[in-house]
C-alpha cells in the first residue's frame, strides 16, 4: 500500500472551488444549447459563494504545506475572503454589462474566475514559482478579458498594450526570482527568510532580486514610475475588466508584496533601509503624479484610473511604515478600496443614458434629478475616496497616515494629506456635476437594472460599514495578524 | 563567463527588439528576452554534468548530479512561455488586421 | 403645505433643545461624559463631554437654528431644491451639535469636516449659476485645506501626548508645550482654525459663500459653522495658549483680520456681502480676545459671541427679506423701503442698534467689555488699540449702511407699501428683541449663560459681573467716540469706498484669493502638462520610461556592491562554447534582421543553441520540451504567416541608436549580475530533499519529473490552466476575425 502524505485539502478549498465552478462555467458555455446569462451568472455566483463559506470556515496555520508551496495563513484567509466578495461584484457588474455590449459571456466568466484564481493563488503561496503561476494565471486573464468587447476598437487597443507592458513587467519579475534563487539557492519563501537571516547569503544579489521583483509587481499595482499604462488600459478595457484590474489585479499585487516581504521569518535587517527608502520614493511619486493627474481628466474611467495609482501610492506607505499598525491599515485600505472602487466601477456601469455609457464626467450631469438614490450612492463612494469621515476611505487613511506618523515618516504622511486635499476636488467635481448642473438637453437615463443596484448597494454598505464601525474589520484584522 | 555574456547579449537584443515600433519585431524580441530568463533560472542553479534520473537499484541521486529543482522550474517557465507567446501572436495578428499595420505608435488614440 | 409643516416642526424642536440646553447649563455643576469605543487602534473614540462652554454653543445653535429654520418656511418655498436645503440644514445643526459637544478631537474634526461639506453643498444650493458653483467649490477647497493642517496636528497631538481626549490633553499641558513638536501643533490648529472662521490671508472665501440663500448665510455664515474655529481655539486654549507664540499669532491676525474685513466690507454694495465682511472683522475681534487670554478678554470674546449671532444672523434674514421685497440686494439700488414694509424696518433696526454698540443693546456691553480688555491688558500695542478702534467706528458705519440707507426714501413719491408673510419678519424680529432684552437683563445672562461657560473653560470664575451701565470712564468714552466717527465716516462713506476700492485695485496682485486662483490655475497646468508629457499613449514611450527606470535601478545596485571582483575561470566545454557563439551570433543578427523570414529562421537558431545547451548540462526534460516548444511555435508563425503584417522599414537611426545604446547597459548590467548569481554555487536543503526522496516516497526516478506531478503538482496544475487561458484567448481573438468577414 502506499501511504499518502497528509495533504490539508482543506486549506485550499477555496482555490478549488473557484476552478471547479470555472470548469462548470465551460462546460455550461460548451453546451451546443443556447445558454442564457442568466444562468451563467448565477452559476458563478454560487460557486463564488461556496467558496466563501469554505474561505470563512478556515482556520490559520502558520506553516507551509503542499510540500513548501502554500502557506495558509490569517492574512491569506483575510484577503481570499476579499477577493471573493470582489469577484461577486464584479459578476453582477458584468451581467449587466453584457446586456449591452458583444461579449462573449460564456468565456468571459471563465476568464473572470480563472483570474480570481490567480489572485487566490498569489494570496496563498509561499513559493516563488508558485506566486508567479498565480501573476500568470491573473494576467493572462485579464490581458484577454480587457480585449473582449468586439465593438469597440479601444478595448483592442488597452488588450495590446496592457499585453506587451505587462509581459515586460513581468521579466522583471522573473529576473528578479532568478537571482533570488541564485542567491538564496531556494525558491521557498520561508526558507529565503531563514536564508537572510543566516546572513549567508549574498546581500547584494538579494537587494537586486527583490528590487527587480519589485519593478515587476510594481506594474501590477501601477505605482509611478511603472504605471503608464493604467489610463489607457483602463479607458480602453470594458468597463467591468477595467473595475477589476483596478481592485483585483491591485490587492492581488499587494498580497504578493506581502507575501514576499513580510512572511514569517523574512526580516529586512540587513538592508531594511533601502527597501523602506525604495517604496518611500515610489510612494511618494505615486501620491503626487497619481492626484496631479486625475486633476485634469474628462474621462471618467481615466480619472479613476489615476485615483487607482494615487491609492496605489497610500498603500504602499504601509511598507515604508513596516510596522504593524502599517500592514493592518494596509490590510484594512485593501478592504475599503476593493468596496469603494467597486462601487464607483458598478454606479459607471449601471447609469446609462440615451442607451449609452456616460463616460465623461459631464454626461453625468443632473443624475441626482432622475436617480437620486444612484447618484446618493455614488456619492458615498467618491467621498470615500476622498476620505470623508464615516466611510471606509477615512478610517483607512487615517490608519495609513497615523503608522507613518509612528515611523517619523512626517514628510511622506504630510504628502499624503496634501494630496488627499487635491483629490477632493476632482471627487467633488463629480458630486458638483451629478447635483448641481441641469441634465444635458434631452437625456434621459435609462432605469437602473436590480444586478446594478445590488452590486452598488452591496459596496455601498461596505464603505459604510468599515466607516462606521471600523470594529467589525479590525478583531477580523487583529487575529489574523497576530502571526506576523 | 561566457554563458553570462550569452544571457546578457540575448537581454540586449531583447530589449532592443521589443523597444522598436514593429509589433512582429517587439515579439521576437519578447521571445528572446524568454530564452534569457529560463537560461537564467538553469544557469543560477549551477552547472554539472549528468542528469537528475535516478538509475536502476539506486535510492537516490549519486553526486555529482544537476540541481534538479531549477530545471523543474524552467520547464514550467518553458510552458508558460509557450502559452504566452502564442496569445501575442495571435494578438499580433488580429492587431494587425483591425489597425492595418504592426506600428505600435498606430494604436495611439486618436486626440 | 408639507415643507412648511417640516420646517415649523424641525424650528420647534430646535426651540425646544434651546431652552433645554440653557436650562442644563443653569443646572449642571461638572462635565457630563460619554464615551464608546470606535477605534482605539488609532485613538479614535466616540466621546462626549457635556458642559456648560459647549452648551453655551449648543444655546447659540439651537436658538439661532429654531428661528432659521422658521425662516425657512418663507424663504425656501419656490425653490426648486427646497427639500435638500432643509435636510442638508438638518444635516449641517446636528454636525455642528456634534463638533461643539465631541471631546475627543478626532471626532470633533469628523463632525468638523461635516460642516465643511454640508456647507459645500448649501452654498452651491443656487446651482444653475456658474459663480455659486466655483464658489462653493472655492470654500470646500480653503475650509478643507484648513482641515488637513487639523488633522496633521491631531496626529502629532496624538504623538506628543498619548491621548486625543480634550479633557485629558488639558491635563497634559506641561506635556505638550514641553514637547519639540508643539510650535507645530500650534500652527497647524490656528491654520485649522483660521480657515474655517475667515481669519486673513483665508478670509476671501467667505464673501464668496454669499451666493447661498440667505437663510444659510444666517446660519452657516455669521452664526454658527465659522464660528467653530473660534470654538477650537477656545478650546484649546487651556491647552496650548498663553504663550508668545500664541499671543503673537493669534493677535497679529486677529487685527489684521478685524481691520481688513471692516475696511473691505464698505466697498462693497451688495448688503449680502458687506455684511460678510463685517463678519470677518467681527471673527477677527473673537480671534484677537483669544489671543488677549485674559480672564477679561475670554468673558468679552464671551460675550461678543453672543451679541454678534444675534445682531449678524438677523440682518441676515433682513437681507433675505429686502431680496423678497425689492428683488435686488444692491445698496445703490435699494432707498425707501421704510415705506414699502414698516415690520421690515423695524426688523433691521434692532440689530443694527446692537451692531453699533448702542445702549440698552447687548452689544453695547460687548463693546465695553471689548475696550475694557484692551485698555487693561498689559501686553499690547497702542496701535492695536487704535485698530480695534476703527474697526468698531467702520462696524458702526456698515451698521447704518445695510440696515438704515436702504430703508431711508431717495425721493418724495411712497412705492406702494407691500407684506411680508410672518416667517420673513418674526425671526429678525425676535432676535433684535433677544438683544435688548439681554442688554436690559446683563446679569441673568451673565450669571446663568456666560459665567457658567467660562468657568467650564477655564475651569475658575470670571469675576466679572455684566453690567449695561459703567458710568462715565474712558471705555464709554471710547464707545462714544466710536460711534460719532462711524457715524461721521457714514457722511463720507461714499469717499471712503472709493479710496478703498482704489487701495484693492492697487493691491490686487497680492491679493489671498488672486494667489489661490494662480495656486488652482497653475497646478491644473502642471497636472495638465505632466499628463501631457507622460501619457501621450505611444507604447514605444511607456516601454522606454520602464526600461530607463530599471536601468538606473541596477545601475544604483551596480554601484552599491561591495565586491565587484568575480571569478572569471568558469570552466566550459569547447562545444558548448561554440554553441553558445553560434546561438549568440544568431541573436545579434536577428536585431538587423530586414525580413520576416530572417528574423523567424535566426529566432529559431538561437532556442536550437538554447535546447543543445539544456542537452549538455545534464536537462534531457528540458531540452525536449524547449525543442517541443520552438517546434509548435514555428508551426503557429507559419499557420498565421501570411496575415502577418509585412516588416516595414524601421525607425529613424537616431531612435535606434539610443534604444541601442538603453538595452546594451542594462543587459551589460544584467550580464554582470548573472556572474554574481552563478558563483554562488551551493547544494541546499531542498534539492538534496527531492534527490533523497523521489524514488522513495514518489515512486519516480526522473527527479524532474516527480517534483512537476507529485512534489509541485499545484502549480503544474496553475501552469495548464495559464495554457488553458491562452487558448481562450486565443479562440477569442481568432473569432473577432470570422464574426468580422
Amino acid at each position: 500500500m502506499i501511504d499518502f502524505p497528509e495533504i490539508s485539502w482543506a486549506s485550499i478549498a477555496p482555490q478549488t472551488v473557484i476552478l471547479i465552478t470555472a470548469l462548470t462555467v465551460l462546460a455550461i458555455d460548451l453546451l451546443p444549447r443556447k445558454i442564457e446569462r442568466i444562468n451563467i451568472t448565477l452559476t458563478a455566483l454560487l460557486g463564488v459563494v461556496i467558496a466563501l463559506i469554505f474561505a470563512r470556515n478556515l482556520t490559520p496555520a502558520y506553516e507551509t504545506d503542499f510540500s513548501g508551496m502554500i502557506y495558509r495563513d490569517g492574512v491569506s484567509i483575510y484577503l481570499d475572503q476579499l477577493l471573493l466578495a470582489g469577484t461577486a461584484l464584479i459578476l453582477l457588474m458584468s451581467h449587466r454589462y453584457a446586456q449591452f455590449h458583444p461579449i462573449a459571456y460564456g468565456e468571459y466568466t471563465v476568464l473572470l474566475l480563472f483570474a480570481s484564481l490567480g489572485m487566490m493563488t498569489i494570496s496563498i503561496s509561499a513559493d516563488l514559482i508558485t506566486l508567479f503561476i498565480g501573476v500568470e494565471l491573473l494576467s493572462l486573464s485579464l490581458y484577454v478579458m480587457s480585449g473582449m468587447d468586439k465593438s469597440s476598437l479601444s478595448s483592442g487597443e488597452a488588450s495590446v498594450k496592457y499585453f506587451l507592458l505587462g509581459a515586460f513587467s513581468t521579466g522583471f519579475l522573473v529576473y528578479g526570482m532568478a537571482l533570488l534563487f541564485g542567491a538564496c539557492r531556494t525558491s521557498n519563501l520561508v526558507l529565503i527568510g531563514s536564508a537572510i537571516l543566516d546572513g549567508g547569503a549574498g546581500t547584494p544579489l538579494l537587494i537586486l532580486g527583490f528590487a527587480l521583483v519589485l519593478v515587476g509587481l510594481g506594474f501590477k499595482i501601477s505605482l509611478v514610475p511603472f504605471h503608464m499604462w493604467a489610463p489607457d488600459v483602463y479607458q480602453g478595457a470594458p468597463t467591468p475588466v477595467t473595475a477589476w484590474i483596478a481592485a483585483g489585479s491591485k490587492i492581488a499585487g499587494f498580497a504578493a508584496l506581502l507575501r514576499i516581504f513580510s512572511l514569517p521569518g523574512i526580516s529586512f535587517e540587513p538592508f531594511g533601509g533601502y527597501w523602506a527608502q525604495a517604496i518611500w520614493w515610489l510612494s511618494m511619486l505615486t501620491m503626487i503624479i497619481g492626484n496631479a493627474g486625475a486633476l485634469v481628466q474628462n474621462d471618467i474611467k481615466r480619472m479613476l484610473a489615476y485615483s487607482s495609482i494615487a491609492h496605489g501610492g497610500y498603500l504602499s506607505m504601509a511598507f515604508t511604515a513596516n510596522n504593524t499598525v502599517g500592514l493592518q491599515a494596509l490590510l484594512f485600505y485593501l478592504a475599503a478600496y476593493l468596496f469603494m472602487t467597486l462601487g464607483a466601477f458598478a454606479v459607471v456601469i449601471a447609469v446609462r443614458r440615451n442607451g449609452r455609457e456616460c463616460l465623461s464626467i459631464p454626461d453625468l450631469a443632473g443624475l441626482a434629478r432622475q436617480h437620486p438614490g444612484v447618484a446618493g450612492l455614488m456619492a458615498v463612494f467618491l467621498f470615500s475616496l476622498a476620505g470623508m469621515p464615516f466611510t471606509a476611505g477615512f478610517v483607512g487613511k487615517l490608519w495609513l497616515f497615523g503608522a507613518a506618523i509612528q515611523e517619523k515618516y512626517y514628510l511622506l504622511a504630510a504628502v499624503g494629506i496634501l494630496t488627499t486635499l487635491l483629490s477632493f476636488y476632482y471627487y467633488l467635481r463629480i458630486i458638483v456635476f451629478m447635483y448641481m448642473h441641469e441634465p444635458q438637453k434631452d437625456a434621459v437615463f435609462d432605469a437602473v437594472p436590480a444586478s446594478g443596484r445590488i452590486a452598488a448597494g452591496l459596496a455601498a454598505a461596505g464603505v459604510l460599514a468599515l466607516g462606521v464601525y471600523p470594529n467589525l474589520l479590525w478583531k477580523v484584522l487583529a487575529a489574523h495578524t497576530n502571526g506576523l | 563567463m561566457i554563458i553570462a555574456s550569452f544571457i546578457g547579449l540575448l537581454y540586449i537584443a531583447g530589449f532592443y527588439l521589443l523597444l522598436r515600433r514593429s509589433l512582429v519585431r517587439a515579439a521576437i524580441g519578447a521571445l528572446l528576452l524568454g530564452h534569457a530568463a529560463n537560461l537564467l533560472i538553469f544557469v543560477s542553479g549551477g552547472l554539472s554534468a549528468g542528469a537528475p534520473i535516478i538509475r536502476e537499484g539506486e535510492d537516490s541521486l549519486i553526486s555529482p548530479y544537476p540541481d534538479p529543482l531549477p530545471q523543474a522550474l524552467v520547464l514550467t517557465a518553458i510552458v508558460i512561455g509557450l502559452g504566452v507567446s502564442a496569445y501575442l501572436l495571435a494578438l499580433i495578428h488580429r492587431t494587425a488586421e483591425i489597425a492595418g499595420g504592426d506600428d505600435m505608435d498606430d494604436l495611439k488614440e486618436e486626440e | 403645505m408639507k415643507f412648511r409643516t417640516s420646517c415649523y416642526s424641525l424650528s420647534g424642536a430646535s426651540a425646544v433643545l434651546c431652552i433645554f440646553a440653557i436650562w442644563a447649563s443653569m443646572n449642571l455643576d461638572a462635565p457630563y461624559y460619554l464615551a464608546f469605543d470606535w477605534l482605539p487602534k488609532v485613538g479614535l473614540r466616540i466621546s462626549f463631554r457635556v458642559d456648560s462652554f459647549s452648551l453655551f454653543f449648543v444655546t447659540l445653535i439651537c436658538g439661532i437654528g429654531s428661528l432659521v429654520f422658521f425662516f425657512c418656511a418663507g424663504y425656501l418655498p419656490g425653490d426648486k431644491s427646497r427639500s435638500r436645503t432643509l435636510s442638508i440644514l438638518l444635516l449641517f445643526t446636528l454636525s455642528m451639535l456634534g463638533l461643539v459637544l465631541s471631546d475627543n478631537v478626532l471626532l470633533l474634526f469628523i463632525f468638523w469636516e461635516f460642516t465643511t461639506i454640508t456647507s459645500f453643498f448649501l452654498v452651491g444650493a443656487k446651482c444653475e449659476k456658474k459663480e455659486a458653483r466655483e464658489a462653493a467649490l472655492q470654500a470646500l477647497l480653503v475650509t478643507v485645506a484648513g482641515g488637513m493642517a487639523l488633522l496633521v496636528a491631531i496626529l502629532l497631538l496624538f504623538m506628543a501626548a498619548g491621548t486625543l481626549e480634550l479633557s485629558s490633553l488639558e491635563a497634559n499641558r506641561q506635556l505638550i508645550q514641553d514637547s519639540p513638536l508643539y510650535p507645530v501643533i500650534l500652527i497647524l490648529i490656528a491654520a485649522g482654525a483660521f480657515t474655517k472662521s475667515a481669519q486673513f490671508p483665508f478670509h476671501f472665501w467667505l464673501p464668496g459663500a454669499m451666493t447661498a440663500p440667505s437663510p444659510v448665510s444666517a446660519f452657516l455664515h455669521s452664526a454658527t459653522m465659522v464660528k467653530a474655529g473660534i470654538y477650537l481655539l477656545a478650546r484649546f486654549h487651556p491647552i496650548l495658549g498663553e504663550t508668545v507664540l500664541w499671543h503673537d499669532l493669534l493677535i497679529g491676525i486677529g487685527a489684521a483680520t478685524m481691520i481688513v474685513g471692516a475696511s473691505l466690507a464698505l466697498a462693497r454694495t451688495d448688503i449680502k456681502a458687506l455684511l460678510a465682511y463685517t463678519t470677518v472683522s467681527a471673527l477677527g475681534m473673537l480671534t484677537f480676545l483669544l489671543g488677549l487670554g485674559t480672564t477679561l478678554a475670554m468673558k468679552a470674546a464671551l460675550v461678543f459671541l453672543l451679541v454678534h449671532a444675534c445682531y449678524k444672523a438677523a440682518l441676515f434674514m433682513v437681507a433675505g427679506s429686502i431680496e423678497k421685497l425689492a428683488g435686488t440686494r444692491d445698496l445703490d439700488r435699494l432707498h425707501s423701503l421704510g415705506k414699502m414694509s414698516p415690520a421690515l424696518w423695524c426688523a433691521a433696526a434692532l440689530p443694527a442698534l446692537s451692531m453699533c454698540g448702542l445702549p440698552p443693546m447687548l452689544g453695547f456691553i460687548g463693546k465695553e467689555l471689548i475696550y475694557e480688555a484692551k485698555l487693561i491688558a498689559p501686553t499690547i500695542d497702542e496701535l492695536f488699540l487704535l485698530i480695534g478702534f476703527t474697526a468698531n467706528a467702520l462696524t458702526v458705519t456698515a451698521a447704518l449702511l445695510a440696515a438704515v440707507k436702504p430703508f431711508i426714501p431717495r425721493t418724495m413719491d411712497s412705492p406702494p407699501k407691500r407684506k411680508l408673510t410672518l416667517p420673513l419678519l418674526a425671526p429678525p424680529i425676535i432676535l433684535g428683541i433677544v438683544s435688548l432684552a439681554c442688554g436690559l437683563f446683563p446679569t441673568w445672562v451673565g450669571d446663568n449663560l456666560l459665567e457658567p461657560s467660562f468657568q467650564a473653560l477655564k475651569g475658575e470664575p470670571s469675576q466679572i459681573k455684566l453690567k449695561l451701565w459703567h458710568g462715565v470712564n474712558p471705555v464709554f468714552i471710547l464707545s462714544v467716540l466710536t460711534l460719532v466717527t462711524g457715524a461721521l465716516i457714514y457722511w463720507i462713506h461714499s469717499y471712503f469706498a472709493r479710496m478703498v476700492s482704489v487701495v484693492e485695485r492697487w493691491s490686487s496682485p497680492f491679493a489671498p484669493e488672486r494667489l489661490y486662483a494662480q495656486l488652482v490655475k497653475r497646478f491644473v497646468q502642471f497636472a495638465s502638462l505632466q499628463t501631457r508629457l507622460a501619457q501621450n499613449g505611444s507604447l514605444n514611450f511607456y516601454l522606454t520610461v520602464t526600461l530607463c527606470f530599471a536601468s538606473l535601478l541596477l545601475a544604483a545596485a551596480f554601484f552599491s556592491l561591495p565586491e565587484k571582483a568575480v571569478d572569471l575561470s568558469l570552466l566550459i566545454h569547447l562545444k558548448t562554447s561554440l554553441i553558445i557563439l553560434g546561438a549568440a551570433a544568431a541573436a545579434v543578427l536577428s536585431i538587423r534582421a530586414q525580413s520576416m523570414l530572417e528574423a523567424v529562421l535566426l529566432l529559431g537558431v538561437v532556442g536550437l543553441g538554447v535546447t543543445l545547451f539544456f542537452v549538455f548540462y545534464g536537462a534531457p526534460d528540458l531540452a525536449l520540451t524547449q525543442f517541443l516548444v520552438e517546434l509548435l511555435l514555428l508551426v503557429l508563425i507559419a499557420s498565421i504567416w501570411s496575415r502577418l503584417p509585412a516588416f516595414r522599414p524601421d525607425t529613424p537611426k537616431r531612435e535606434k541608436r539610443r534604444d541601442l545604446f538603453a538595452a546594451c547597459i542594462l543587459g551589460v548590467f544584467l550580464s554582470y549580475f548573472v556572474l554574481q548569481a552563478v558563483f554562488l554555487n551551493e547544494h541546499n536543503a531542498i534539492s538534496e530533499f527531492y534527490a533523497q526522496n523521489a524514488a522513495t516516497e514518489a515512486f519516480g526516478r526522473n527527479v524532474v519529473n516527480v517534483i512537476l506531478v507529485d512534489f509541485r503538482a499545484l502549480d503544474t496544475m496553475g501552469e495548464i490552466t495559464v495554457l488553458a487561458i491562452a487558448m481562450m484567448g486565443i479562440m477569442s481573438l481568432l473569432k473577432t476575425r470570422k464574426t468580422k468577414r
